[in-house]
């Protein structure tokens, strides 16, 4: 993959093809050297549907499910960025949203003004931490490390203008905010009942809020 | 030795000793050496072996990745590493990683250990070895079922090494079946005399596609293996799918047109249910039928077969009175009985249609009936043996490119099912081929006394009852020996007498080829590059295996003078002889990963189906033996557990802990483990990064919850007369009311007497199938509470 100098960065997700292996999340936390509690990736399980149960035993229901893999998406009109009083959250080349550590307090504002949780903080720094669309892998013409990774070709990562001619531009999926908001660079291909930002019909969380991990497991 | 204790001592100083989060690593490094990347490949048993890129600095490992090579198109695809895979350095680097050889102090299964050096523990092992030799025979010896490494060729767990230096000693107790496969493997060799099954490229050409708890995204995700193929299939044939299983499985996402929730173990009733229709609806083609298969109608019988003892007749109730309609089905399965007649008239009328069904179907205490049943649909249907097509069984892989195993040949030819070690341990003598599946003998010889458990979890964790199996293993008057081979602790090791750290695949030179071929159809094999040295004091087990051979003075015949890369080189080019397409030796230690040209995509039995004398099966009457021969034969000798029985024919059985036994009203919801994207079976659950992604969770049903209290988030107690498991609760409409589910495979972890680590064997029964005395790890009756 190869980046023009003004194009603006950006990423794909097909839901159709996502089915919440989570390697992205994994192979992310590889490379960048992340702690547990910090993710750069993170997979939402969004699911939906009822039961009937019927006079002789036997149910109908209308059950789905589908799986969102996010991780920063390069906001054209980032949240994250206005709420840093320091300035250590910045735009760089190709429009890739950073925050340089050195100049990072710690204070949080960006991961409360992010509606995708994308920044991250890490306990053992002291400084929050984010994707940086592998920065310095597109500087090589490669692909950010998620999406070499991902068994089922779900995602992909370059110039969003081009990504959204071949994909579309939609982006407004439960349980994603409104795309009005910051105008994230991400484009998602919907699984067939992938449903509007803002509808209440599904429910949808991320496993890793549910439970701790205990190292003391023998 | 000296060198690899320094490196160790080096990362686990960076790492503060836990290798929890090197934070650091990478500024300090980046300032000295250069990254070098080595290939190896990811050995634990999900069916798929994925090339796993390990990119180190000073030799620690940095990161890992995976195949980057070629165009990505589907026909030269990378083969992806999972999460599994991709978490390797986290498992080399492991807080639990063991490091140095291990003694017992205390009583066994209390899990307390003192280091010891390598001289004393093959000193000792040795020693014990040619007592136990000398009082009970070699009968008395016996490695584990176990799938910690395979896949590989001489680091492997329960052939390799070990299997050669303890037939150069006498021999040793064998065991088969799996417990992966023991019921729908011995229900295929009774159905078509062998396992058969498609590539599942061959979807690429079917028109409707019918799934029974087939799982392949999950269970097999790496992109070297099935799951991505079955994703393209699926997108390039636009045929339609349709999955029956318990659970909402991650398969059904994305290209599924529908899911068909079914009560757990009842897929049986589901079968008879639908072919009923299709009696009924005069929807068969009773000449395919009656050219292929014998035992479908009473006129294809065997002769000495009862009357009315056929699979109609069993449909239509000639045989019990009871006529298998829909709505029989129907009370069974839960699936509406409109639902089923229309099933039965789309399968009976579209084809290709691709049948086929994973392995959960058959680890039930009726799983061999389940398993037939399905085959039986794929054939009276004639959909078998043309493109598009499979034989209900669970896919298979087009061509295999195998490097020979290390050569040994056990003098001993008496055999256990795997899934009865316990049982061998404590009555051994008493084992009979009749009554427990015995082979090579009618009746063991020996209890086993010394047992070898390498890259094994199945003493305790997944084997079944853990308490029970507590009571039988820590007793050292039964089995007196226990040596466990182990690259992490692991709650089965708590119960060895002496603990050996094992090498990694990352830290020794080996092949990896997929263990089974479930590649689909691109062929590829690994040469691990050794990308840094054991840690801490492990060893490959080749080595180990010499020190033992040296010291039971047998040590020329189990080396023929060959070191580890000697024998890679030997196994190779002697596998060189039968495939020419292999590259020289070096080429392949050189290159790492090599692939090979896609092959076409195997289409199951299409010989038989073309010409069925020249090509004939090997069932005793040559053909598709849907009323079994043998099983008749074996209904009138074998001496069956009280409450079994033996048919030769696929019928619904109500069965131990299924859906219709009166234990229901005490314990009302059924209750399995199912694959889990986090590990392999127990593989990969000591990672906290793994286990952050994908937790332990135990899900139930909004119906079933909302009578029960129950929130998602909530801690809760799963119970049976077996045990108690406890864990956090997940509330969703993926599971049918009735059923609960908790991915199998967390390791157990007791206290007071409650298993919290949440391991769904806690609660399984030890008793075995009746036909092939396998593990029915899935039904499981229970009830469940909020604590």
């Amino acid at each position: 993959m190869k980046l023009e100098e003004n194009s603006q960065f950006g990423f794909m997700l097909d839901q159709s093809k996502c089915v919440g292996c989570r390697t992205c999340l994994l192979s992310c936390k590889d490379y960048k050297d992340m702690p547990v509690g910090v993710n750069f990736r993170r997979v939402f399980e969004t699911e939906g549907g009822n039961w009937t149960a019927k006079e002789d035993g036997s149910f109908e229901q209308n059950v789905f499910a589908y799986y969102t893999s996010i991780s920063c998406n390069h906001c054209s009109n980032p949240s994250c960025l206005k709420a840093c009083p320091t300035g250590a959250t910045m735009k760089v080349k190709w429009g890739v949203v950073i925050v340089e550590e050195s100049m990072c307090i710690g204070c949080k504002a960006c991961a409360m003004a992010c509606p995708y949780g994308a920044p991250q903080f890490n306990e053992k720094t002291g400084h929050m931490s984010k994707c940086n669309g592998c920065y310095e892998r597109l500087k090589e013409g490669k692909n950010p490390i998620c999406v070499d990774s991902c068994p089922f070709r779900a995602l992909k990562a370059g110039d969003i203008a081009k990504l959204r001619e071949e994909y579309g531009n939609l982006a407004s999926i439960t349980p994603l905010p409104n795309a009005n908001i910051t105008r994230p660079n991400l484009c998602i291909v919907p699984e067939k009942h992938s449903l509007p930002s803002g509808n209440k019909s599904a429910i949808f969380h991320l496993p890793q809020n549910i439970q701790g991990v205990n190292y003391d497991i023998v | 030795m000296q060198q690899q204790r320094r490196d160790f001592l080096k990362w686990s100083s960076l790492f503060g000793g836990l290798a929890l989060s090197p934070v650091n690593l990478s500024a300090n490094m980046l300032k000295t050496s250069p990254i070098v990347s080595k290939w190896a490949g990811c050995n634990v048993n999900c069916g798929t072996k994925c090339p796993v890129k390990v990119h180190t600095q000073d030799g620690v490992i940095k990161y890992v990745s995976t195949d980057d090579e070629g165009d990505d198109s589907f026909d030269n695809r990378q083969a992806r590493a999972c999460i599994r895979g991709r978490s390797s350095r986290y498992k080399v680097y492991n807080a639990n990683r063991l490091k140095r050889p291990l003694k017992r102090v205390g009583k066994r299964g209390e899990g307390k250990f003192m280091p010891i050096s390598w001289e004393q523990a093959f000193d000792e092992i040795a020693a014990k070895m040619k007592e136990v030799k000398a009082k009970y025979g070699n009968e008395a010896f016996f490695i584990t079922y176990a799938t910690g490494t395979t896949g590989t060729i001489i680091n492997r767990c329960t052939k390799g090494p070990w299997a050669r230096l303890l037939s150069l000693y006498g021999g040793y107790l064998n065991y088969h079946n799996s417990y992966s496969t023991a019921q729908i493997s011995n229900a295929m060799n009774f159905f078509y005399g062998g396992s058969f099954a498609s590539d599942i490229a061959t979807l690429r050409s079917a028109k409707l596609a019918i799934f029974f708890g087939a799982n392949h995204v999950e269970t097999r995700m790496g992109g070297g293996g099935v799951g991505y193929a079955y994703q393209k299939a699926l997108e390039e044939s636009g045929c339609k799918i349709i999955h029956i299983d318990p659970r909402y499985n991650d398969s059904m996402i994305g290209h599924c047109d529908e899911w068909i929730p079914i009560a757990a173990g009842t897929d049986a009733a589901l079968i008879a249910g639908l072919i009923y229709v299709m009696i009924k609806e005069d929807l068969l083609d009773r000449a395919f039928i009656d050219k292929y298969t014998i035992g479908f109608s009473e006129n294809t019988l065997p002769q000495d077969a009862a009357k009315n003892s056929s699979y109609e007749s069993y449909v239509l109730g000639l045989s019990d009175g009871v006529e298998k309609t829909p709505a029989w089905a129907s009370k069974i399965t839960k699936i509406p009985e409109r639902r089923i007649i229309q099933l039965a008239r789309e399968i009976a009328t579209i084809k290709p249609c691709f049948i086929e069904q994973g392995w959960g179907v058959q680890r039930h205490s009726n799983g061999e009936q389940g398993a037939r049943a399905i085959a039986t649909l794929a054939c009276v249907t004639a959909n078998i043996g043309i493109e598009g097509t499979n034989t209900g069984a669970r896919t298979g892989s087009s061509k295999t490119y195998d490097i020979m195993g290390m050569p040994c040949d056990n003098p001993i030819k008496d055999s256990i099912p795997c899934f009865l070690f316990t049982d061998a341990i404590y009555r051994g003598k008493q084992m009979s081929d009749i009554s427990d599946g015995v082979r090579g003998t009618t009746q063991l010889k020996q209890n086993i006394k010394f047992i070898f458990n390498t890259a094994g979890n199945c003493l305790t964790n997944q084997h079944s009852t853990i308490k029970e199996v507590h009571d039988i293993l820590s007793d050292e008057s039964l089995c007196e020996c226990i040596v466990d081979i182990n690259v992490t602790r692991t709650p089965s090791n708590n119960y060895a007498d002496y603990i050996l750290p094992d090498a990694t695949m990352l830290e020794q030179e080996d092949f990896i080829r997929p263990s089974a071929g479930y590649y689909s159809n691109k062929p590829y094999i690994i040469y691990c590059q050794k990308a840094i040295n054991p840690v801490g004091e492990a060893k490959p087990i080749y080595e180990m295996c010499l020190e033992l051979a040296k010291r039971l003075g047998i040590e020329k015949e189990f080396s023929e003078g060959r070191t580890q890369k000697d024998w890679l080189k030997y196994l190779y080019e002697e596998s060189m002889k039968k495939n020419p397409l292999l590259p020289s030796f070096d080429k392949m230690c050189e290159k790492g990963l090599v692939k090979f040209e896609p092959v076409k995509a195997a289409v199951a039995l299409e010989n038989f189906i073309k010409d069925p004398i020249k090509y004939p099966l090997k069932t005793p009457s040559k053909k598709i033996e849907i009323y079994s021969i043998e099983l008749a034969k074996m209904q009138k000798t074998w001496k069956l557990k009280e409450g079994q029985q033996i048919v030769p024919i696929p019928v619904f059985e109500s069965q131990r802990e299924g859906i219709l036994d009166p234990l229901k009203q005490k314990y009302p919801l059924q209750f399995f483990g199912y694959h889990y994207k986090g590990r392999t079976h127990s593989s990969f659950w000591e990672i906290p990064q793994i286990r952050e992604a994908n937790p332990q969770e135990i899900w139930i049903n909004t119906i079933d919850a909302e009578q029960r209290n129950i929130k998602t988030g909530d801690v809760v107690q799963v119970r049976n007369d077996l045990g108690i498991i406890q864990g956090i609760a997940k509330v969703t409409p993926k599971i049918i009311p009735g059923c609960a589910v908790t991915p199998q495979g967390a390791w157990a972890k007791f206290k007071n007497g409650i298993d919290v680590g949440t391991c769904v064997n806690s609660l399984a029964s030890l008793l075995p199938t009746a036909i092939s005395k396998g593990n029915a790890q899935h039904s499981i009756l229970v009830e469940i509470a909020k604590v």
